[in-house]
């Protein structure tokens, strides 16, 4: 198992964001959390990359306790976190911004290695290289963010909302490169408020309802499953 | 004509000292969102170590320049490490901390150099370059003109063109996005206070041999670097650039008729000005989106 997550607590302050959360990513594997805004999707993602760390609960991420280690440390042993919200560097051209992903890294060549491959996969940014990320579209920025992530070369992406406000034809390009990514080896975690798609992105599921997990199993189970199609996509 | 050419290139040599202390005061407030109060004394400090090595004790002009800056940036480093980083998550306990540290260095100085009159360091570099038979500028104003461009012009250099330049400006754009790249935003802060630090000792030793030293100079000096960074718009360290000469323009040429005190007094109107009709200053941006 790459990454295992035990029974975790998150609180903010006397709020209990996350009440025993618990599991698993395999090599390779595509897991999606889903859930309303509150059920603690976005909390998770952030105890597994360092941003919060959890009260009580394990994090293990190939053999390694990871639940006290900071953020930065977290990086360098193979987990990209997309956060919610893009967030890049708006003040930085596209191109220092990626590079900015391989902070972590000193081989030189490989690192244009990567660059190149961040381009091949979003053409768009190539043309835009030089451009500050704040003169982006949303659609674009987001591809800042996960080009940036790729270029640590993780073995784990966690994507936060990454389809959040874009136009369906973005959504359905973002879509295909997680896939691409996916095939070639690196496990993903997504987390998405469209459950219709990220249901058909992902091989294996959790509904998170206020802190806890509800229901899991396959992706395919789950979108047969009444009360995720009740509750999630509004059929 | 002439007189306008003069105070040009007046102001400018002042408008470096202004944008050397400006500069690491954004530098340190967006990095670590700490407004540092004692920045002045930093500046304060720097000019005291050139009167005490170099005008009491004889130590070289340029040496004693190198140790100035050393010591501040070392003061600048302890401050990081044992007050704001502890007091991280409480930006007012960062402020409340740094102007202890302004009462601290403002003793320490008036223990070393006494409470007497203000010191004076005879100008190092003598004589007068005059240009076109009436432009009349001391060879001391042109050391300090060229030191403080080539100080700034490096610092523009590691900010713009190095990966850990980068890092320091991704910390001040976003600290959470920064640390998910893997870049330690300890480190970043130390190099950030480092370099604020670096450029106020450097800014005082500039200074000394042109002003008067005491214990208080750090007052007009912070002063002038609120007003700097508020008009150039906070955090934007080409704003701070910007409205250091522009700052220093107005500040000499108002000096020149009415005296400095009215200057200063107009500089902080300017500021409140600014704060009022434009907040976010002539090259700041917006924080909200």
């Amino acid at each position: 198992m790459l990454l295992k997550v035990t029974d975790i607590h998150v609180h903010y302050g006397h709020v209990a964001a996350l009440k025993g959360i618990s599991l698993e990513v395999e090599e390779a594997g595509f897991v999606t959390l889903i859930g309303s805004n509150g059920a603690g999707k976005s909390t998770t993602l952030r105890a597994i990359s360092g941003l919060d760390h959890p009260s009580a609960g394990v994090i293990v991420f190939e053999g390694e306790r990871i639940e006290r280690l900071s953020a930065d440390k977290i990086v360098r042993l193979g987990i990209a976190h997309v956060p919610e919200g893009r967030r890049v560097f708006k003040d930085l051209t596209v191109t220092e911004n990626l590079l900015l992903g391989a902070f972590t890294r000193d081989d030189q060549a490989e690192i244009e290695k990567d660059l190149e491959a961040v381009f091949e996969h979003f053409p768009r940014l190539r043309e835009r290289k030089d451009q500050s990320a704040r003169t982006m579209s949303g659609g674009e920025q987001q591809m800042v963010a996960i080009g940036r992530a790729l270029m640590s070369r993780p073995k784990l992406l966690l994507l936060d909302e990454p389809s959040l406000g874009l136009a369906p034809v973005i959504v359905q390009e973002i879509a295909r490169i997680l896939v691409e990514i996916n095939k070639r080896g690196v496990s993903v975690v997504l987390v998405e408020q469209n459950a219709e798609l990220a249901l058909e992105l992902a091989q294996h599921g959790y509904v998170l309802e206020t802190g806890n997990i509800a229901l899991e199993g396959k992706a395919s189970g789950l979108m047969d499953n009444d009360h995720v199609r009740k509750a999630y996509l509004g059929i | 004509m002439e007189l306008i050419l003069q105070f040009i290139i007046n102001g400018l040599i002042q408008g470096g000292f202004f944008a050397l202390f400006a500069v690491g005061l954004v530098l340190i407030f967006g990095v670590m969102s700490v407004v540092n109060f004692a920045h002045g004394e930093l500046v304060m400090i720097g000019a005291y170590t050139i009167w005490l090595l170099h005008a009491q004790n004889g130590f070289g002009f340029i040496p004693a320049i190198f140790v100035a800056v050393m010591l501040v940036t070392i003061i600048g480093l302890l401050m990081e490490r044992f007050l704001f980083r502890p007091t991280r998550d409480d930006p007012l306990a960062g402020l409340i901390c740094s102007i202890g540290v302004l009462f601290i260095l403002q003793v320490v100085a008036t223990l070393v150099g006494g409470d007497g009159p203000s010191k004076q360091v005879p100008p190092p570099f003598h004589g007068t370059l005059v240009l076109f038979d009436f432009l009349r500028i001391p060879y001391q104003r042109i050391f300090s003109l060229v030191v403080s461009v080539g100080a700034l012009s490096l610092l523009w250099y590691f900010l713009t063109r190095t990966k850990l330049g980068w890092a320091l400006r991704a910390v001040a754009l976003d600290r959470e996005a920064a640390a998910l790249q893997g870049i330690n935003i300890n480190r970043i802060s130390m190099i950030a206070i480092g370099v604020g630090g670096a450029l106020a000792g450097l800014a005082g030793a500039l200074m000394a041999p042109l002003t008067n030293i005491n214990p208080h100079m750090g007052h007009n000096v912070i002063i002038t670097a609120f007003i700097v960074t508020i008009v150039g718009g906070v955090g934007s360290l080409s704003g701070a650039v910007l409205a250091a000469v522009l700052y220093a323009l107005f500040h000499t040429f108002v000096t020149v008729y009415f005296g400095g005190t009215v200057a200063t007094i107009c500089g902080l109107i300017l500021m409140v000005v600014v704060l009022i009709v434009k907040p976010t200053g002539i090259m700041g941006v917006r924080v909200s989106e």
